[in-house]
């Protein structure tokens, strides 16, 4: 039996060498005969070939390969596949960032003539978005060594770093592709492999729902995008983007919104973000960190290369965005408030940031539309740059998250405590993390906010129109810093401080250096922005004015040396308080006990929990979030078993669920009696529609 | 240098206005009160203690005090104290203040949280809720300020020129700031009708609940960061009600101080006669505050 299961192994090995034989002899020829179309831009200073980027991608595949390979030697495939998938993205990330810091553009052709030529394009915008991709996939993949350590499932894990690999490397192809057919295969690509990703527990019930929520989400998504390209192509003529900005006004407005409703739904936008609460928590941490921190970013890419290729200068526009982004960042993180599975708060935290994100790109837009270039260059930088800083402490975030799960072996909040005692390491990277997520100083994502609120503060002179705007992005932006605040006050103060609620919890072990180190190095990164932010400004606002989005140097931009000056004082300090406290007191502290009002015995479970610490907040923000209670109160002088439970439901998805799944599913069940399992009866319909359709184009047609 | 004299005199003066609020309180139900130095006694008093600390907690209830306190004395490095120019100012420090303060804020929260304590979580869970509201119209009034004075810095608000430009227009922007920024105080100094700093039960406190396990110097440290909060948003307050301007800095420096005494008398009168609301009421307290900045921005539209 075990002799037969091992020849299966190989022969299933043996055709998945076929296949890629046979994909690589189509492919050969045409790398042979392609030539590098169109260089543009000075050509000294290149220190890498302008097709870094692709041996990258390629170096990505060949690592996930790798793991499927030698999946048979668990721990030799694991490595094998991490270091060349990292060794890939560090290449690619060394030159993606070489591209930001000499500003150039280069258009890479292959397959010149042919009807679907594969043409690149490597900009600074482009690029800055694989770095970010790149750089988080290393970490993700050093930290899956740790994480994907069981060894029954070694053929499992193999694909799973193939599926990795293969949603790294179409990211990136995702950002470098310039025509809407490539783009759209690497897109579909993404979303395939990370679906399958997101079903690496797919024999589980949940994860198998959760799975097809995201199958579908991803594929109606991918379907307006399609629709978008489609539209533009009957425009144009031309599946290039390069064609996109010559398209009349009302078809560049269609094609944006049928865009913008994919991409967004790729980003999570509000109305169309329900996929994150499912996919992200069922995904292995690794994954959800890649998804959450970078994939969801495709989706923002994808609408500022629309905006870009279409040059849109729109006010409406400017208030779509900015309104749907007011909307994803507070209810976002309202709905995160009202959740008790870690992963599916952050989850829901993405969408808050997506929402900061949108509140940037909307204030920029607006202020383009009304001249006013600081603004627009303060709004797309802060967006641009909380694009990188989203992606740096939620990826810190979601690995630490799934440390604890790994650890304790709950998702659930009220079931853990007093991890900050047994796994300092990762508590600290997760306090850097909610800090930094919660907009404080002096930690990244106050950085980007700081740009966007900066942008916000010039508008208040000029316009009614701009003046509006502006404080609403301001005051949006103050209660989503409030809000998140208060969110991850809970997740750290509930559930790693405080006292062990389960056994689990207080038997919790710190985990392995595999997953540590890319925590630290990610909260280490999240500090540097921080302290100094000055260089990572800089460069990104250029960036954001070599998007001809804006022209002008701003001088506002001085206020970021004199942070870090604050900083230093601030830390400088407080070392020397911390110092003098422990020279003071070191013989006159004393241990002792919380205060429990006289009350002797106390138990773990008497603790303010989640949700109570939560619910002043999610009751305030009633109308959007449906609480469902489950709940036995106590009854009588000898009360039996009391029960409490509290679900939250977002608004979109209820909404969502009565006009669209509802219908649906009913119109679909009238279709059930054509779909009866008899094959024949398919075959029938088949030559049924095809004749139809012959009978049309022959007869109607002609 | 002018600035760093009046840092260092407003920061050693900080104890003398909480406790003018506990005298008038006194006062005006008939008894002599404490001495106006009780709060540096107290301190003192915390300093020579020993500190004790829950066996629950971790490193972050030890470095909590350190934060808050080092925020605040932070924080009043920006602050414009008798309108001359502050230690440090630049465009947009007044973000950073703010967020130097959710900084500490947030420190208080994981510090209280820390504890394992019942009352500890809902402290927290209340002080979360109402500082994010208050956060909201405080940015609101920044806006109205920067709108009107064109400055984005708390120098160009509250300076000598800022302060001015509000009561412009029939000072009709300088009061509602007033009343807004009041309102703000009263909500993060825990103060009546939002929370009553003198209550004995740990279920109705708000911000005393969350300092219930510091002890010794810990205390003290927060108790003197409380007291610079209440510096802060006091001279926010003292600058907006008596923008002078005089040429003598001696001059501007005391009035700045007549304007804390008149805040601090201010919330005594009030907490003397005034009852706590109940929780929910806290509520509609804050929004009102945030409409009133509302309402102060939308009638400063079509100021030039």
């Amino acid at each position: 039996m075990i002799y037969n299961r091992a020849k299966l192994d190989i022969k299933k090995k043996l055709m998945y060498f076929l296949c890629l034989s046979v994909v690589l002899i189509f492919i050969s020829p045409a790398m042979a005969n392609s030539g590098i179309g169109m260089t543009s831009g000075v050509e000294y200073g290149d220190i890498l070939p302008h097709s870094t980027i692709i041996l990258s991608m390629a170096i990505i595949m060949l690592g996930g390969l790798l793991g499927v390979l030698f999946s048979k030697w668990f721990n030799l495939s694991r490595i094998i596949s991490i270091l060349t998938i990292s060794v890939g993205s560090l290449l690619g990330c060394i030159y993606a960032i070489t591209i930001i810091l000499n500003n150039k553009t280069y258009e890479l052709t292959y397959l010149m003539g042919y009807l679907i030529p594969l043409s690149f394009k490597i900009d600074p915008i482009s690029m800055f978005f694989s770095a970010v991709v790149l750089l988080v996939s290393i970490m993700a993949a050093i930290y899956s060594y740790g994480y994907m350590d069981d060894k029954k499932r070694k053929l499992a894990i193999g694909f799973q770093y193939l599926n990795f690999a293969v949603l790294v490397a179409s990211m990136v192809g995702v950002t470098i592709s310039n025509n809407s057919i490539i783009f759209l295969l690497f897109w579909e690509l993404m979303s395939i492999s990370s679906f399958l990703l997101v079903m690496f527990d797919g024999f589980k019930e949940e994860v198998k729902k959760s799975g097809y929520i995201y199958l579908i989400y991803t594929h109606a998504g991918g379907m307006f995008i399609f629709a978008s390209f489609a539209l533009a192509y009957m425009s144009t003529g031309s599946i290039s983007f390069d064609h996109f900005s010559s398209m009349p006004d009302i078809v560049k407005m269609a094609v944006f919104l049928l865009g913008f409703i994919g991409f967004a739904s790729k980003a999570g936008v509000f109305p169309f973000h329900s996929w994150l609460p499912y996919a992200h928590p069922v995904a292995p941490s690794h994954v959800s960190a890649v998804m959450s921190g970078v994939m969801i970013k495709m989706g923002i890419y994808g609408i500022i290369m629309l905006l870009l290729l279409l040059g849109i200068n729109n006010i409406y526009i400017g208030y779509l965005i900015l309104i749907l982004g007011i909307l994803s960042g507070i209810l976002g993180v309202v709905y995160a408030l009202a959740q008790h599975d870690i992963k599916r708060l952050l989850a829901y935290h993405s969408v808050e940031n997506i929402g900061i994100i949108l509140i940037g790109l909307g204030i920029g837009l607006i202020g383009k539309y009304y001249n006013n270039e600081t603004i627009a260059l303060l709004g797309f930088a802060g967006a641009l740059l909380h694009v990188l800083n989203h992606a740096l402490f939620k990826s810190l975030l979601f690995m630490g998250a799934g440390a604890v799960i790994k650890s304790t072996g709950t998702h659930s909040l009220e079931e853990m405590g007093g991890l900050m005692k047994r796994m300092p390491t990762t508590s600290l990277a997760f306090l850097i993390g909610s800090l930094a997520i919660s907009g404080i100083p002096p930690f990244n994502g106050f950085v980007s906010e700081l740009l966007i609120y900066m942008g916000g503060f010039n508008g208040l002179n000029s316009s009614i129109g701009l003046l509006t705007a502006s404080t609403f992005g301001i005051i949006a932006l103050a209660l989503i810093g409030g809000l998140a605040t208060a969110c991850f006050t809970k997740v750290l103060g509930i559930s790693f401080l405080g006292e062990p609620k389960t056994k689990a919890s207080a038997n919790a072990k710190e985990s392995p250096y595999s997953m540590r180190i890319p925590q630290i190095i990610l909260a280490l990164i999240c500090v540097i922005i921080g302290i100094l932010p000055t260089f990572f400004v800089y460069s990104i606002t250029k960036i954001a004015q070599n998007l001809n989005l804006v022209e002008i140097t701003c001088s506002q931009l001085s206020v970021f040396p004199k942070l870090t000056e604050i900083y230093l004082i601030l830390i400088a300090l407080i070392s020397i308080l911390v110092v003098i406290r422990a020279l003071i007191y070191r013989t006159k502290t004393v241990d002792g006990y919380t205060w429990d009002c006289g009350y002797s015995a106390p138990t773990a479970k008497m603790q303010y929990t989640a949700s109570s610490y939560a619910s002043p907040i999610v009751e305030f923000f009633k109308p959007f979030v449906i609480i469902k209670l489950h709940e036995k109160p106590v009854e009588g002088i000898f009360p039996s078993k009391a029960k409490y439970h509290s679900e939250s439901k977002d608004l979109a998805e209820a909404v969502f669920e009565l006009l669209l799944v509802k219908p649906i599913s009913y119109g679909l069940l009238l279709l059930r009696y054509l779909k009866d399992g008899n094959f024949n009866y398919y075959m029938g319909y088949v030559i049924v529609l095809i004749s139809v359709l012959l009978a049309y184009i022959y007869l109607i047609r002609w | 240098m002018e600035s760093i004299i009046y840092y260092i005199l407003t920061v050693s003066l900080a104890p003398l206005f909480p406790a003018v609020i506990d005298k008038i309180k006194a006062v005006s139900v008939g008894k002599k009160g404490p001495s106006l130095f009780i709060k540096y006694y107290d301190l003192i008093r915390f300093l020579k203690k020993e500190l004790v600390y829950s066996k629950s907690t971790t490193w972050i209830f030890r470095f909590a005090p350190l934060i808050i306190i080092i925020t605040y004395l932070l924080a009043l490095l920006f602050f414009p104290i008798a309108g001359e120019k502050p230690v440090i100012s630049f465009n947009y420090d007044f973000i950073v203040v703010v967020y130097l303060f959710a900084l500490s804020r947030f420190f208080l929260l994981l510090s209280s949280l820390n504890t394992a304590s019942s009352f500890e979580g809902m402290g927290a869970s209340r002080e979360a809720f109402m500082s994010f509201l208050a956060e909201g119209s405080l940015f609101m009034t920044f806006i109205l300020a920067v709108k009107l004075t064109g400055v984005p810095s708390l120098m160009g608000f509250l300076g000598n020129i800022g302060a001015q430009i509000l009561w412009h227009q029939a000072g009709i922007f300088a009061i509602m700031s007033i009343i807004v920024i009041f309102m703000i105080l009263i909500v993060e100094n825990a103060r009546k009708p939002i929370d009553d700093p003198d209550t004995h039960l740990e279920l109705t406190m708000i911000h005393e609940v969350m300092i219930l396990d510091n002890s010794g110097p810990d205390l003290g440290l927060m108790e003197f960061g409380s007291f610079l909060k209440f510096l802060f948003f006091g001279g926010v307050l003292s600058r907006l009600i008596f923008p002078v301007d005089y040429n003598i800095g001696a001059l501007n420096y005391l009035i700045f101080i007549v304007g804390l005494f008149i805040v601090a008398s201010a919330l005594g009168l009030l907490e003397s006669i005034s009852v706590r609301y109940k929780l929910p009421r806290n509520t509609t307290f804050l929004i009102s505050s945030f409409a009133i900045a509302t309402l102060a921005l939308i009638f400063s539209i079509g100021v030039k």
